[in-house]
């Protein structure tokens, strides 16, 4: 069987100031990339871009073999069903409860018959040790950290197949001894997708089993397993590699 | 000097022109966007699992809209009612046949549905631009996109329906109590009985203006949903919000205005 990307950039230039050089890229399923870069050097822009909420200025996106720009509305809406999106904000309906802010896609993309979906939720939150007591809640009420993990697991209550993270994760913990870094090896990783993470760097652990994307100026500058770019000859590239950042 | 002169002369016939041509480029922005939910109403509702959302969420938008607000209606049109006859008093106007056709040309055909319009935007339409417009800030409306959510679909149509549904009821509802306001007001002042004055306000209508009417009071509830809705959208960050919803009110109850003004001129003209 063939296997076929989750995420194909061909010839992309970013919306972003100045004209960026176009770029190639693959992530291939059960991948785990975290973009690195300077400040404005594009990552925002191209977690934007891969989720369909900016258009490149050239080139395309390729979403599991699909151009989503070239679907039409009900086969982009199946395509975008298999994607899990984090952005900067948690991004939750802030009169809805946790509870009805995590049913909504499960509702809306049928993962559940309607009398199950209270089951559905409850048993991933628990998949994903987080305690029953925040579903009452009204998502105005949380706490930014509480926020940020309720996004995320909106994303991944979907399962998806392509994860795409921006902005800074969670780094505390809502459950004691359950950091980040554990959960997207116990929870995320599980569930075998591709995951992009532009998460800042220290968000999750680099090291030699880690892939890294690194951009600078709206293009990217390198992409590759960790342990390939440490001997690369840009020494930005080495530096991000190397997890130099002082 | 005189090309300065020249040149802040053209500028001023710019401005002008500009100021000129903004309300037919707010109505080809708000055609554009009616086109946008149309299509996309129409891509995602055949999607399956899209219809109990489009009910789920309508029915909302009518407990919101209509049976929460049904109490001040009644308040409100009892008030109008009673303020709509004071006139009529001074006036002495006796003649029943009359006094229900004044209900009709001001009341009914005008009046009512420019004040039940009035109050759905002021009430409902901000509630729904602050609503979306926090959503749109807080980036939940991209992170739905994002997820295979079609925006448009989801928050425009039930809002849309459900608004019209609304609008009509409301509109109906003040002219009850408008009516009921009217008539004990010149039962208690000039002695008409009140089952005169209902008779000639009820034997006034027609199917060809009950018709109209509700395509009137149809056409404002679909004008306020989209220029609320597309104030909402534009929303970037928070501090857009206090600036969209004054902005949002003002443009829907001119364009209800000017809607209704066309209809009269249909009905009379």
């Amino acid at each position: 069987m063939v296997e076929i990307p989750s995420v194909r950039l061909c010839r992309l230039v970013l919306d972003v100031q100045p004209f960026p050089a176009p770029f190639d890229f693959k992530a291939w399923p059960d991948q785990l990339w975290m973009l690195v870069g300077a400040v404005d050097s594009g990552r925002r822009e191209l977690i934007r871009t891969i989720a369909g909420l900016a258009a490149p200025r050239a080139g395309h996106v390729e979403l599991f073999g699909q151009a989503a720009e070239r679907l039409w509305p009900r086969a982009n809406a199946r395509l975008r069903r298999r994607i899990g999106v984090v952005l900067e904000q948690a991004g939750l309906a802030p009169a809805w409860s946790v509870f009805e802010n995590l049913a909504l896609l499960v509702r809306y993309h049928n993962l559940a018959p309607a009398r199950d979906v209270e089951g559905y939720v409850v048993e991933f939150m628990e998949t994903c040790r987080l305690p029953h007591a925040l579903l009452t809640r009204l998502a105005g009420d949380l706490s930014p950290l509480e926020s940020s993990w309720i996004g995320l697991l909106r994303a991944l209550i979907i399962r998806p197949e392509l994860l795409l993270v921006s902005g800074y994760l969670p780094r505390e913990t809502l459950t004691a001894d359950y950091g980040v870094w554990r959960f997207f090896q116990d929870v995320v990783q599980p569930m075998r997708m591709t995951i992009l993470v532009d998460a800042g760097p220290q968000a999750l652990p680099i090291d030699a089993e880690s892939r890294l994307l690194v951009m600078d100026q709206g293009t990217m500058l390198a992409a590759g397993p960790t342990s390939e770019l440490r001997d690369h000859p840009d020494a930005r590239v080495q530096r991000y590699a190397r997890a130099d950042y002082a | 000097m005189s090309s300065r002169w020249r040149a802040g002369f053209w500028q001023g016939v710019e401005r002008l022109g500009r100021m000129a041509t903004a309300p037919l480029n707010q109505w080809l922005d708000e055609l554009d966007f009616l086109a946008v939910v149309l299509m996309s109403a129409l891509a995602g509702l055949t999607i399956r699992g899209q219809w109990p959302f489009l009910l789920r969420h309508t029915w909302q938008q009518i407990y919101f809209t209509a049976v929460q607000r049904a109490f001040i209606f009644t308040v409100v049109g009892l008030i109008i009612g009673a303020l709509i006859a004071l006139p009529l008093i001074v006036f002495g106007i006796h003649d029943p046949r009359l006094l229900g056709r004044i209900m009709h040309i001001m009341v009914y055909h005008q009046l009512g549905p420019i004040l039940a319009a009035l109050f759905v935007a002021g009430l409902s339409g901000a509630a729904i631009t602050a609503e979306l417009g926090e959503l749109r800030a807080n980036q939940a409306i991209d992170h739905l996109a994002a997820m295979g959510v079609d925006p448009y679909s989801f928050f425009v149509w039930p809002r849309l329906i459900g608004m019209a549904l609304s609008l009509l009821v409301l509109t109906f509802w003040l002219n009850v109590g408008v009516t009921v306001g009217a008539a004990v007001m010149l039962n208690v002042y000039q002695n008409i009985p009140l089952s005169v004055f209902f008779r000639v306000c009820i034997s006034g209508l027609s199917g060809f203006t009950i018709l109209l009417t509700g395509l009137m009071v149809a056409s404002q509830a679909v004008h306020i949903i989209l220029v609320q809705i597309s104030h909402a959208f534009r929303v970037r960050a928070y501090v857009d919000i206090p600036r969209a919803l004054p902005n949002a009110f003002a443009q829907s109850f001119i364009g209800c205005l000017v809607i209704t003004l066309l209809f009269s001129l249909l009905r009379y003209g």
